[in-house]
């Protein structure tokens, strides 16, 4: 298994400002559209692991914590730079401050969807997952996406996983590369998720607190040290 | 260094990655030696406590024995 795919190609992104900026491979990247509230993260850490054990390289709006970079400049600048995308569109319920639902997530999709569709060059081979909760209930709240082929995960964290890496796996093997199946994916992710608090109390870190590039830092040095 | 820098190969900030890589292995290690499989093939370099990964077992071609490991570095400090 390779965990860096040469399969990557140089992104085509202008390189952000800053120190050792250094995109991450256009093919290589994955674009993580989801919900980042409590409830949701640990389907996220799923996600970045599923991402992360398949060789790319995860990546979401909340990688950079830059006040001055407008975020939904942010947000295009890394679904520029990303060749798939996950979008997770299953919190539909009412927010319970405001009363009102997120459209964050159906947003960020129809951006990625018309980056392929109006883009140029590598923009229009744009891939992506779409996730839901219950099978076909975008078909009520999102009409317009009735025509996708949509994975129902129920919230289970296998099924995340599972769908995430049987995703990126069918892309892989049109490139020669394999991964392992999703049953030893779930067991490595498990193993993970019981590793992760000890992790975290070593590195004098709060589990439920990580950043996000702390996590997949987390995820990186776990794969690559138990491959 | 700092326990918290930028990240030189990506594009984010992040944690260090060499502390992070250190506490993997140890647990890995930690756990290896409680299930009571061989340890990993990372030692501390003497005197630094520094991470580093010690070579494989030389083996020649033909034996199954590997030959011994002469040097000291590699042992904990």
């Amino acid at each position: 298994m390779r965990r860096k795919p040469a399969h990557a190609q140089e992104a085509p992104a202008v390189p952000r400002r800053g120190l050792f900026s250094v995109p991450a491979p256009y093919d290589a990247s994955v674009f993580i559209n989801c919900p980042f509230d409590a409830a949701y993260r640990p389907l996220l850490r799923a996600i970045v692991f599923a991402v992360q054990d398949c060789g790319f390289m995860p990546r979401c709006a909340l990688e950079v914590h830059d006040s001055g970079e407008v975020r939904i400049t942010k947000i295009m600048r890394i679904i520029r730079e990303c060749r798939h995308g996950v979008h997770d569109i299953s919190r539909v319920e009412l927010d319970s401050a405001s009363g009102l639902p997120r459209f964050n997530m159906p947003l960020e999709l129809g951006l990625f969807l018309g980056a392929r569709e109006y883009g140029v060059g590598l923009q229009t081979q744009k891939r992506c997952l779409i996730l839901d909760q219950v099978p076909y209930r975008y078909q009520v709240f999102c009409s317009d996406l009735a025509g996708q082929d949509i994975s129902a995960h129920g919230g289970s964290l296998e099924l995340v996983v599972t769908a995430v890496r049987d995703w990126l796996a069918a892309w892989l093997c049109d490139s020669g590369v394999t991964v392992p199946g999703d049953a030893h994916m779930c067991e490595r992710f498990r193993e993970f998720s019981s590793d992760l608090p000890v992790l975290c109390r070593d590195l004098r870190l709060e589990p439920d607190r990580l950043l996000f590039a702390e996590l997949r830092t987390l995820v990186q040095e776990w794969a690559d040290q138990n491959a | 260094m700092s326990f918290r820098t930028i990240l030189r190969t990506g594009d984010t900030g992040s944690l260090d990655r060499g502390h992070v890589r250190e506490a993997v292995i140890r647990l890995r290690d930690r756990k290896r030696a409680e299930a009571g499989a061989p340890p990993s093939r990372y030692r501390y370099r003497p005197g630094t406590g520094v991470m580093i990964a010690r070579e494989r077992p030389i083996v020649p071609y033909g034996t199954s024995e590997a030959l011994p490991d002469g040097g000291d570095e590699g042992e904990e400090p």
